[in-house]
């Protein structure tokens, strides 16, 4: 598992640069911003160093934030890579919450995937997925 | 014949002033010593001191202030503490009571040092009177659990006699009235119209025994309503409900009549939503509109839509159950309502602006 950072936002006007303006003063560099939203409120899911240490920045700033533990897998960045990644989720009963993906400088990408139920990082690995380790993520 | 008559006080402080162990709370008094903080030990011994030698002469009356001891009548005040005595249990009489007497003549005209220090220490450590209107569900709980008593919520008005018209017993289902000194009943505050017992609307109470400035059918503008069922606690007088505000709080709300307390009360059902909301009122062509801004708890999981999204829904289902309007629920973020100490601005109402 991984840490995602997760911050609630109302759906206004510069609620999101202000949260993303919080996050660059604290000099915390970002990877990925994937933002939920709905009618009246969004749910940003960023990718960044440190996601504890800007949860933390975000809460004194008076944002709702937390770390949320998320898998990520690396697979090739080609046709097909995320297919086959859910096709697998759904022949082993993994509830998918929810999915977003970003590319990376070499050539794969990075799905991050929040599912429901225990063990689903190590059927992925046992299946043959790439699994994101921290370190991975601090190298981007 | 000797005859002590010492009166204990307990006056009200914060809650977590009152937080003492082993020790006698804060704003107790026995006589004109102030025990606060002490054992029950050190303050037999401050009474045996103060008032010892008192009571070797013949007669001792021990009062809490100068100001009562110069007002007092002894009779009159033995009549009014029979008086209490006879309306509730020994228990709850022992639980609830703030004035002692003890009669020297049965006592050997022996100073009762010991049991007034352990009346004291007992102040504040069973049940407590509370009176504060604005108080909330939560605060209620907060000072019950945290001093370990019951909260029993009473209810008064400085035109009528101040507290005392209705107090809660241990049974918590509404404030039994003192129905043999008060004729109270629930009207209609726009035609005054007398309304049957179970239905909201504004209390009026006509005092029976008061000779000097009587009131007669007295508008008190608080929006409460009759019980009238029997109480598990034994008394037979009616009660009135916990009060849901004033008149002059009440909202007109598509024609349906809403206070803020019936929304703070759903919102004390949920957990997960802080106490902080704030009720904005617009119009949306010819038809009121309602949004509540609510706050969720820190601890609540923001990661996932749809659980917020359940939340919101529940909350509104609620509200429409309970209110019988419907409220379009907003979960803000947090601070982005006004945190105050006293009365929250709770209601914006821009229908007037439109
Ligand atoms: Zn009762």
């Amino acid at each position: 598992m991984i840490s995602q950072l997760t911050v609630f936002l109302q759906n206004e006007k510069g609620h999101l640069a202000r949260a993303v303006d919080a996050i660059a003063s604290a000099e915390i560099n970002m990877h990925a911003l994937y933002v939920a939203d709905t009618k009246d409120f969004g749910v940003a899911r960023i990718f960044c160093e440190t996601p504890e240490v800007a949860a933390s920045i975000l809460t004194d700033a008076g944002f709702r934030a937390a770390v949320t533990p998320v898998i990520a897998v690396r697979i090739p960045n080609e046709p097909g890579g995320l297919a086959r990644l859910l096709r697998f989720c759904e022949d082993a009963d993994m509830n998918i919450e929810y999915a977003y993906c970003f590319a990376v400088r070499d050539e794969s990408a990075i799905d991050v995937l929040k599912i429901e139920g225990d063990h689903c990082e190590q059927k992925l690995s046992e299946a043959g997925f790439h699994i994101v380790d921290h370190d991975e993520i601090d190298a981007l | 014949m000797a005859l002590a008559c010492a009166l204990i006080i307990g006056a009200g402080v914060g809650i977590d002033a009152l937080m003492t162990h082993g020790r006698i709370h804060q704003g107790v008094s026995i006589g004109d010593i102030d025990v606060s903080g002490m054992t029950v030990d050190e303050a037999a011994e401050a009474v045996q001191a103060r008032y010892g030698m008192h009571l070797a002469a013949t007669t001792a009356f021990i009062f809490d202030s100068q100001e009562t001891a110069d007002s007092a009548d002894i009779d009159q005040l033995m009549d009014e503490m029979d008086a209490v005595a006879e309306q509730i249990s020994v228990s709850e009489a022992q639980a609830n009571r703030t004035m002692w007497m003890a009669n020297a003549q049965t006592l050997d005209a022996v100073m009762p040092s010991h049991q007034l220090a352990t009346d004291a220490f007992e102040v504040g450590r069973e049940g407590g009177i509370f009176g504060a209107e604005p108080c909330s569900e939560n605060m209620r709980a907060e000072i019950a659990s945290k001093l370990g008593i019951q909260y029993c919520d009473v209810y008064g008005l400085s035109e009528i006699m101040g507290p005392g018209v209705a107090m809660e017993c241990k049974e918590r289902g509404g404030l039994h009235i003192a129905e043999d000194q008060f004729l109270c009943e629930i009207i209609d505050p726009d035609t005054g119209e007398a309304l049957p017992d179970g239905e909201w609307g504004e209390l009026v109470i006509t005092t029976l025994t008061r000779e000097c400035s009587p009131m007669i059918r007295y508008r008190t503008r608080d929006v409460t309503r009759i019980i009238s069922d029997a109480c598990a606690c034994g008394r037979t007088h009616r009660k009135i409900d916990r009060l849901r505000g004033r008149t002059d709080d009440m909202l007109i709300i598509r024609g349906v009549n809403v206070f803020p307390s019936q929304i703070e009360q759903v919102i004390t059902g949920f957990p997960e939503i802080a106490s902080q909301y704030q009720i904005v009122l617009t119009r949306e062509g010819a038809l009121d509109a309602v949004a509540l801004h609510v706050e969720t708890e820190p601890d609540f999981p923001i990661d996932e839509v749809r659980v917020l999204e359940d939340l919101k829904r529940r909350l509104q289902a609620e509200l429409k159950s309970n209110l019988q309007v419907n409220v379009d629920v907003k979960i803000v973020e947090p601070k982005t309502i006004e945190r105050s100490m006293g009365k929250a601005k709770r209601v914006i109402d821009l229908r007037e602006a439109e």
